[in-house]
Formats: structure tokens, sequence, C-alpha cells
């Protein structure tokens, strides 16, 4: 859905156009229907690469495309929605001439963009604010409207800029539970961040860029697992028979009136356990891998090891 | 192509309607025009020729401004806001974009001329003048040299802030409304300066020829042709301008 090899961008600030290396070497692929989170902190080439990619600035190198076509066409521009960091719209508009507006632009007949305006401000929660002017909005509505624009055109691939940013927990919250609406009907979603929580609740993969070099990438369950080094597995409904036998094996565990908790340096022998002791009538309350959260492995990807611990 | 033109120039109008700038500027025709009737009844003989004057340079100069200053900021400020940047992400071209801008800012500069040249009219008519052809020639003749303006005005918006972009555009106006003058004056002398004039002269658009306005003052004859060449002038000179504004805007990064 989404392609970017050894993309590289360069800019030139200041009088004596010093040069400012933005992106060193960028490679990494999107998949059709995930959600794909875009890590990295302030300035580590995040949205330079989405407005490469959305051929609003030139590559010194590399390719990317969208949706089949490379970014400098106007191919893919029918499939995309996009919401940008900060977005500034015409505040003398209310939510809903805006939508109709970008829809207008998307290529819809005026009825056909106001009624799909109305369908997707609804869908982000503004049905009640849409015939206000934009002027009267707050920072979480105005994300919401600019949410509802990227859905005009009915999208295949939205690339989301800091959609949280400025959100309340609620507005999160009900921003995430978009996201996931949309892979669940089928489309892609790119969206860059720096809330870690979020991600772990939304992101099938991941990137981690820092200072405009790709770190990591890769499903995020799979980056998470790469650190695990133990798991805690509980048991309860445990026979005196095995209670007996987890002493006898396990001599650490923890055991109570039949239940059992016991720690496994290797993940292998944990799953041995959980599967004998389900095969012997016990009931498993709890598979807890130990292993880093995604803030710890970002802040080691970003090479501040020492701040992690 | 037509409807997102239209979507865009829509839009540019509605938003240029909103401007304070703009409607100062309004303001000020307004009041340029009310001076000349005040002038009018205070001055000896020819009071129409009085509000005619001042009149149609208020007009004139009110849509100058319009077209600059409220053009100046038309991509900029859309870069600066990154609404140009989600706008971009649709099937609209940079220069369908540019163009839109364009058409809305001239409705917006079209709908001026028609509300300042209505109170003008209204004005001759209480100081016991007439409001002749030549008076509704030379107001459609505003809107050509302010075509023009604006047409400077986009093309800088394109890769400049506004105030530089006002800057620039001021100093191409006024030079632009004197390179005759400056052409005649500098013939006497000869020589580099004269020189220097012709390169201006050809370089920058000549607003004189939209100038109808000493003609209709005093009521003399103007061939039609005259009217139809300034037309065409001020069109083709606009069209090549936003064929620049166009380009500048597909080469520029949108950082």
């Amino acid at each position: 859905m989404i392609s970017v090899q050894g993309f590289k961008k360069t800019f030139y600030v200041g009088f004596r156009r010093r040069p400012s290396v933005a992106v060193r070497d960028m490679t990494f692929e999107v998949e059709e229907k995930e959600i794909f989170g875009f890590l990295g902190p302030n300035g580590s080439g995040k949205t330079t690469t989405i407005k490469a990619l959305l051929g609003l600035i030139k590559p010194d190198a590399g390719t990317l495309s969208l949706v089949g076509h490379s970014s400098s066409t106007l191919g893919w521009r029918d499939h995309v929605g996009y919401l940008p960091e900060h977005p500034t719209f015409y505040e003398f508009l209310t939510g809903f001439e805006l939508v109709t507006w970008f829809g207008r632009l998307a290529g819809m007949s005026r009825h056909e963009s106001e009624t799909a305006a109305k369908k997707h401000l609804h869908r982000v929660g503004l049905e009640h604010a849409m015939n206000r002017r934009i002027r009267g909005y707050s920072k979480g509505m105005f994300q919401r409207t600019g949410l509802a624009q990227a859905l005009m055109g009915d999208p295949k691939l939205l690339i989301l800029d800091e959609p949280m940013t400025g959100l309340d927990p609620i507005g999160r919250k009900e921003i995430r539970e978009l996201i996931l609406d949309l892979r669940d009907e089928g489309r892609t979603v790119f969206y860059s961040t720096h809330i870690l929580p979020d991600v772990e609740m939304t992101c099938d993969r991941v990137a981690i860029v820092n200072q405009g070099k790709l770190q990591r990438v890769g499903k995020l369950n799979d980056i998470l697992s790469e650190t695990t080094r133990g798991v805690s597995v509980r048991v309860s409904n445990v026979s005196e028979s095995l209670l007996a036998s987890i002493k006898n094996e396990h001599p650490d565990a923890v055991l109570g009136q039949g239940d059992a908790q016991i720690e496994f340096d290797d993940v292998e022998r944990a799953k041995i356990f959980m599967a004998d002791s389900i095969q012997a009538g016990a009931r498993l309350e709890k598979f807890e891998p130990h292993r880093d959260d995604l803030e710890t492995i970002f802040v080691r990807s970003l090479g501040g090891e020492e701040k992690a611990s | 192509m037509i409807e997102r033109l239209i979507a865009v120039a829509q839009n540019t109008f509605r938003q240029t309607l909103r401007e304070r700038l703009f409607l100062n500027i309004i303001i000020f025709g307004v009041f340029m025009i009310l001076l000349a009737m005040v002038l009018a009844n205070i001055t000896f003989g020819y009071p129409d020729r009085v509000v005619r004057s001042i009149g149609l340079s208020g007009i004139s100069i009110a849509a100058n401004l319009i077209a600059l200053l409220v053009g100046v900021a038309l991509v900029h400020q859309e870069i600066d806001r990154k609404t140009l940047f989600v706008v971009l992400t649709r099937p609209v071209r940079r220069w369908e974009y540019a163009v839109g801008r364009y058409l809305g800012l001239m409705t917006t500069i079209a709908l001026s001329l028609v509300g300042l040249g209505l109170i003008f009219g209204f004005t001759l008519i209480v100081v016991r003048g007439e409001l002749l052809l030549g008076d509704v020639l030379a107001i459609g003749m505003c809107w050509f040299e302010a075509a023009v303006i604006a047409g400077v005005a986009i093309s800088l918006s394109a890769f400049s802030t506004p105030t530089l972009s006002a800057g620039i555009g001021l100093g191409i106006w006024l030079a632009s409304a004197t390179t005759d003058d400056l052409l005649r004056l500098t013939q006497m002398a000869g020589g580099m300066p004269h020189q220097v004039a012709k390169g201006v002269y050809y370089l920058l658009p000549s607003l004189s020829r939209f100038n109808f306005r000493e003609a209709v003052i005093y009521q003399q004859q103007i061939d039609s042709a005259d009217y139809l060449a300034a037309c065409a002038y001020g069109l083709i000179y606009s069209c090549f301008l936003l064929v620049l504004a166009s380009v500048i805007l597909s080469r520029r990064e949108m950082v």
C-alpha cells in the first residue's frame, strides 16, 4: 500500500543555505489493511517522510509510492485521505461546509458530497456541531473535522500525522476506536505519533525513526517479544497431585489453596507447563511474559538506554 | 477540472469577502467617492469633473489595493496554515489551485467594483451630473488593471511572505503605472537612463493602457478598439502571470 525505498532529504536553511539532513536512507513498506505506527521524537523525519509520500516535497533520492502509484503522480489521490499535524481550516465555514468542500475537491457532486459529509461528521461524533462555524470549535472538534474530511472520497489509505495530539483521554479513545474500525472495514491506516500507549493499543506494525534514520520496523508483537525475559504463570483449580508435582519440580513456586504461581525463565517451558496443567484439569489464570514495554524499546532505539533503565 | 476550479474559486470568494483588510479598502473607496462629492460641492464649476476625477481614481486605487494586499496572502497563508497540504492531496493540480484562487479574488474585485460603481453613480446624480457609458467602461477597465496586479500578487505569494510580497508588489504597481511617463521623461536625456527606462517599460506591465479616466473626465471620444485592445492586453498579461504563478507553485516545496 505504501512503499518507501532509500528516501533521502536534505533541507538548506538560513541565509547561508546550510544543509540540514532531515531523512537519510529510509526504507519500509506498509501492507494492505494494517494499522502502521510511525514513531519518532520531534524532528526525527516523520512529517518530512509523510510530505514526500504525499508529493508535497521532492525526495533527493529514493522512490516513494502509494496505492501502487508514484508519489509524484496524481494516480493515488482518489484513494488517499490525509490529516496534517495541527491543521488549520477555514474558520468562517461550518464543519459541514468544510467537509462538503473537500468532497467536491475529491471529485464528488455537491449532493454526493453533502450526503457523505453528514455521514462522516456523524461518524466522528460531530453531528451536533456540524452547522457551527469552525471558529468556535475546540481542539478535539478540529481534529475530528480533519478526520471527517480525510474520510471523504472513501479512501483505501489514510495518512494521519499525529492524529491524537492535543486530545483528551476520551477523545483519544474515540479516535483509537475509529482507527480500529477503519482497519476492520478493510482500509489501511498509517499514522505518526509519539503517544506510545495508543500505538500499543492499535498498531499491527510499527517503524521507529530517529534523526532521519529508520531504527526498527516490524510487527509490534515481534518487537515486544524480542525483549521477553521470562513468563509468570498462575493456575487455579489445581488438584493435590498436581500441586505436589509442581512443588517437586518448581521449588520456587508460590503455592496456595488449589492454586500456584510459577516464574519461568524460558517461554517454551512455560508453554509446556501451561498445556500440561490444563490437561490435568487446572484453569489458567495468568500467562504474563516479562518484557519491556514499547516506551522502553522506543527510548532504547533512540539511543537512550540509560534513561530507560 | 471545472468543478474543482469552481470549488476553489467559490471558497476564495467567500474567504476574501470576510477579510478585514478587504473591508477597510472598501471603506477607503467609499470615503474617496464621498470626499469627491463634498469637494464637488465646494468647488466652483464642473462638479461632475471633480467627482469623476477623485471618484474614479479612488475606485481604481481600491481595486488595485484589494488585488495586491489580499492577493499577496492568498497562497502563502494557505501554506502557512497547512490548508494547502490537504487540498493538494486531493485530485487538485497546483495550477488549478492557483487559477481557482485567482478567479475567486477577481470575483471579489468585480463585486467591489459593482458596489463602488453604484455609489459613484449615485454621487454623480447628487451633484447633478449623469452616469455615462464612459464612466462604466472606465470602471470596467479598473477590473482589467486589477487583474494584472492580482496576477503579480499571486505570483509573488507563491514563493514569498505576504509582507515582502506586498512591498515588491507595491513597487511593481507604482513602476507599472508610471512606465509611460518614465519613458517620455528619459527620452530627452537619452543614453543609459533611457535604456533602463526602456527595459522597465518592456519588462513591467503598462497599467496606463487601462487608464481612460482622463478621457472620461473631459468627455473625449474613445475608440472602442482602444477599449478592446486594453481588455486583450489585460487578459494576455494576466494569463502570462498565472502561468508564472502556476510554475512557481508547482516547483515549490511545501515545507
